[in-house]
């Protein structure tokens, strides 16, 4: 049949559309329009946000690039100089920091009179007295006596600069139950996630553990994580990617023969990208990469579509291709449906994944519609035997046992779904990183005892001083959580660069102890009392160490992720140790009765978002499934069940199966679910449209069985959430297909066939 | 030499041979350097000059080894023990970069100061003098160098620091058990 000059018209326009879209995404690309893989633009927007994208900027730009390693085991203090010679020739390491330490007692020097150590300010007179001698008689003290005779640097910096890091015959270390392990720290000498740096850093490091198998080596470091991720995406693209495109392509190749065919196929979900993708990035102003992975994924069933009418036009190559649009078109209401539903959620992340995913389908149903019935058709005799043989797998003409046997399974399903089903939000069990990297990067922060960067307060105030104010004011109940145990420990500017008051305070109390304790000094040491003016000299006219004069300076560069000056607000960070649930509650009840103060868990915070993500796109996915049971039972009336039964019960049998096997759902496993669902309803409505047509079970066949070469594969994969994804589908489109021949039921008689092929 | 003495000068041999003909002569020193008993106790006389100051400040007492601790106990001009062990918190930190230094020194542990220093050794093994200069930059930037020297023993040691101020200590040896405030093995 020839089309009609409105649908030439219509392919005409659609054609012009999607050259648009296609110009619109060159100028983004070009233009360089931005592109986000922040979690934190997902979530909705609080007064905090931007402070708290500073604060992850630049805790990122201190920590990303630098490597901590650990080595113990024996003589592991001379093996470590052959590490060094290796990473350097290795090329990956630009400095190792722990061989140069910054040395912070030339930079403080001139204001050690207002850094006043804890230890020091609760001595008293002949206490100073008694340290100030001491300092003089014990041999390999330099005690300098003119600057410094009660060690006032001395002390700060062992308050200040403390920490489990010592020096052992010159080497830098910890020791922790009495195990030494050799520090080693560097800077990389690019970007962590440059492929030939990780390849030469990991090469080096395995090569020095194999020469020293008596040796362990704790890793810390983004690049050790990156480096791994992208060695398992490199095998699993390699395996899985090319398994399943390969699976794909020998599948559609077997049933229609014609690469004509399997081109139209993609030229379908290509066209509902390129649709979908500019028109997001301009709705939105920018595109988030989670997004878009998820977002291509759900267009997947797009391919659905194309599939009908391929499978209807090269079985049936006289009937008129009319008879499909009802069920094309309620196949992509119902799927816009779902995901348009995710709109009325308040979470800025589905909203985009919604809009992709809804644009990138009915680009691909367009295309369907407008584009394939202009193309030649030209079936292949191959074909038809498929179909044929396919169409034998029905249920028998004695349908009870069948159907026992389900609802059988299906209060099974109901049952454990019932009793044993949990959500799981816990983001450890996301961590893409292999297990033994995790414990290494936690048992390194441990022995270091440094704070992670997952958990802090952002301080905000009017000015410079102010801030070191409120952050100096935080000291109290933070020490008293600490105290009770409560929290490991903190770390903010303050504690380096007090504010000005208390350096009047600190310069007041040295003055005091100087007046007190010196002339003792002087005479049990027997020096001449003459000396009392000289040495007192220096406490005169003392500058005020400043925050810029001390994160310029090397020592105090470790500290610039501390302190966000850079923007109109000053702002601060608190990093905090572990913490008890019940310190986590005393600090947002204290953040929320201060203004300038905030309580940021990076971890908690995603799964807070993944929990609002899931509870979300469950209620209202329980809603567009409500609302579209109203339409197919309008438009179907008895027969609506044969529509919802493969995706409502596919995503139970699916759910009983996670249940069954202690699977805790995540929001990945949903994400799966709703990729089930598309493809069931589709199924659903295909074979209530046409039960009888051995083409629309061929198209749901493949529909299932490509979407579980692309996807059910993914089951493979070590990244836990593609994981997660791929389990979902594997269960799903498996239950999904199995479905298809209850809503289809058994084969009527020839005559009510023709009549049905006659008016269908 | 001790068996200790001579496995540690084999070692030391051994990582010279793979190293590059420059260092050879650390090799021919490294033979040449004295034996030194381990003392256990001494007494002390310390004289600390101050460059800046213009005085100069002096001490005595006695030392004693206490399990791995060091007690450096002065008795004039006035009574001060310090605990001289790495797991002393109260110590200031410029003293734990010289803490292995010192101990190697009383010890006459060759090897342990090879670490941190150059050894130039003179003399014979009664009478030896040797000169130490540091090879760490941390060190180095508190200490120019340390000449020792002794017979049996140490028996005298000046360090001199970057600042310009000197530390000469004589060593006697004494009688352990005499020493007050014993609490030692």
């Amino acid at each position: 049949m020839r089309p009609s000059s409105t649908e030439r018209l219509a392919a005409w326009v659609w054609g012009l559309a999607l050259a648009g879209c296609l110009m619109l995404l060159a100028s983004q690309w070009l233009g360089q329009a931005p592109v986000d893989t922040r979690i934190t633009t997902l979530l909705p927007d609080t007064p905090e946000t931007p402070l708290i994208e500073r604060a992850e900027k630049q805790q990122a730009e201190a920590f990303e690039s630098r490597i901590l390693l650990l080595v113990s085991g024996p003589e592991s203090a001379q093996k470590v100089p052959e590490l060094k010679r290796a990473l350097h020739a290795s090329g990956s390491v630009a400095a190792l920091a722990s061989d140069d330490p910054a040395r912070p007692d030339a930079v403080l020097a001139p204001y050690r009179y207002r850094l006043l150590a804890d230890s020091l300010a609760e001595k008293n007179a002949d206490e100073w007295q008694k340290r100030g001698l001491s300092r003089l008689f014990t041999p390999g003290v330099d005690a300098d006596l003119k600057k410094d005779p009660f060690g006032l640097l001395d002390a700060w910096l062992e308050a200040r600069l403390g920490g489990p890091v010592t020096l052992e015959d010159g080497h830098p270390g910890v020791t922790h139950s009495g195990t030494r392990w050799q520090l080693l720290s560097a800077e990389l000498a690019g970007s962590p996630y440059a492929m030939g740096l990780q390849q030469r850093l990991t090469d080096a490091l395995a090569t020095f553990e194999v020469q020293h198998p008596e040796l362990e080596v704790l890793r810390a470091g983004l690049v050790f994580h990156a480096a791994a991720g992208a060695a398992q995406g490199k095998r699993e693209i390699t395996t899985i990617g090319l398994g399943s495109l390969l699976g794909i392509v020998l599948l559609l190749g077997a049933v229609f023969r014609r690469p004509g065919v399997l081109a139209s196929l993609l030229l379908t979900v290509s066209a509902g990208i390129a649709f979908a993708l500019p028109l997001t990035w301009w709705l939105f102003g920018t595109l988030n990469l989670l997004t878009l992975a998820f977002g291509a994924s759900l267009i997947g069933i797009a391919v659905d579509y194309a599939l009908h009418l391929q499978c209807a036009r090269q079985l049936h190559p006289g009937r008129p291709l009319a008879r499909l649009w009802p069920g094309l078109a309620l196949g992509l209401v119902s799927s816009l449906a779902a995901y348009l539903m995710q709109l009325a959620t308040p979470l800025p992340g589905l909203h985009q994944m919604a809009t992709f995913a809804a644009l990138g389908l009915a680009g691909a149903w367009l295309t369907t519609r407008l584009w394939l019935p202009l193309l030649p058709k030209r079936p292949h005799p191959a074909t038809w035997p498929v179909a044929e043989r396919l169409d034998r797998l029905r249920l028998p003409q004695r349908t009870a046992p069948w159907w026992a046997g389900l609802a059988l399974v299906g209060v099974a399903a109901a049952v454990l779904i019932a009793t044993r089903l949990a959500p799981s939000d816990d983001l450890r069990a996301l961590n893409p990183s292999p297990p033994g990297l995790v414990d290494q990067q936690r048992q390194v922060q441990t022995l270091l005892e440094r704070p992670g960067g997952q958990r802090y307060l952002i301080v905000t105030a009017g000015g410079q001083e102010a801030l070191l104010d409120k952050l100096e004011h935080l000291n109290a109940p933070l020490d008293e959580l600490a105290r009770a145990g409560q929290l490991g420990g903190y770390r903010h500017l303050a504690q380096s660069v007090p504010p000005k008051a208390v350096q009047d305070d600190n310069l007041a109390r040295v003055s005091d102890a100087y007046r007190q304790a010196l002339p003792g000094l002087l005479d049990d040491a027997g020096l001449p009392a003459a000396l009392l003016e000289t040495i007192s000299a220096p406490i005169e006219g003392v500058p005020y160490l400043t925050p810029e004069r001390w994160l310029e300076s090397p020592a105090g560069a470790a500290d610039a992720a501390l302190w966000l000056s850079d923007a109109a607000t000053p702002a601060a960070l608190v990093l905090l140790e572990d913490a008890t649930p019940e310190a986590t509650q005393r600090l947002q009840a204290r953040t929320a009765e201060t203004p300038g103060l905030y309580y940021h868990d990076r971890v908690a915070t995603i799964s807070a978002q993944f929990t609002r993500l899931r509870q979300h796109i469950t209620r209202w996915l329980g809603l567009a499934l409500a609302g579209l049971a109203v339409v197919f039972i309008a438009r179907y009336r008895r027969r609506a069940w044969r529509v919802l039964l493969p995706p409502v019960g596919a995503v139970i049998l699916t759910l009983g199966v996670f249940a069954a096997a202690g699977v805790g759902v995540t929001l990945f496993h949903l994400l799966g679910l709703l990729l089930v669902l598309g493809i069931g309803l589709d199924a659903g409505i295909f074979s209530t449209e046409h039960p009888e047509d051995p083409a629309a079970w061929l198209a749901i066949s493949l529909s299932c069985a490509s979407s579980l070469l692309a996807f059910g594969l993914l089951a493979f994969s070590a990244t836990p959430a593609l994981h997660f994804l791929g389990t979902t589908c594997l269960a799903g489109l498996t239950a999904s297909w199995l479905l298809v021949p209850f809503s289809r039921g058994p084969r009527r008689p020839v005559s009510a066939r023709k009549e049905h092929v006659l008016h269908g | 030499m001790t068996l200790m003495e001579k496995t540690a000068t084999i070692a030391v041999a051994l990582t010279l041979a793979t190293a590059a003909p420059a260092t050879l002569a650390d090799e021919h020193s490294a033979a040449e350097l004295p034996s030194i008993e381990l003392a256990r106790c001494a007494r002390f006389e310390q004289q600390r000059e101050m460059a800046d100051l213009d005085v100069t400040l002096d001490s005595a007492g006695y030392f004693l080894r206490q399990d791995d601790a060091l007690i450096w106990q002065t008795t004039r001009p006035v009574a001060d023990r310090v605990r001289l062990s790495p797991d002393n918190p109260d110590l200031p930190r410029s003293l734990s970069l010289m803490l292995p230094v010192l101990t190697g020194l009383l010890d006459g542990n060759w090897q342990a100061l090879r670490q941190h220093f150059a050894i130039d050794p003179a003399g014979e093994s009664g009478d030896w003098q040797a000169r130490l200069t540091p090879l760490d930059a941390a060190v180095a930037e508190r200490l120019e160098r340390i000449d020792a020297s002794g017979g049996q023993r140490v028996e005298r040691l000046n360090l001199a620091f970057a600042n310009g101020d000197r530390v000469v200590i004589r060593l006697t040896p004494t009688d352990c058990d005499t020493l007050q405030g014993a609490g030692h093995p």
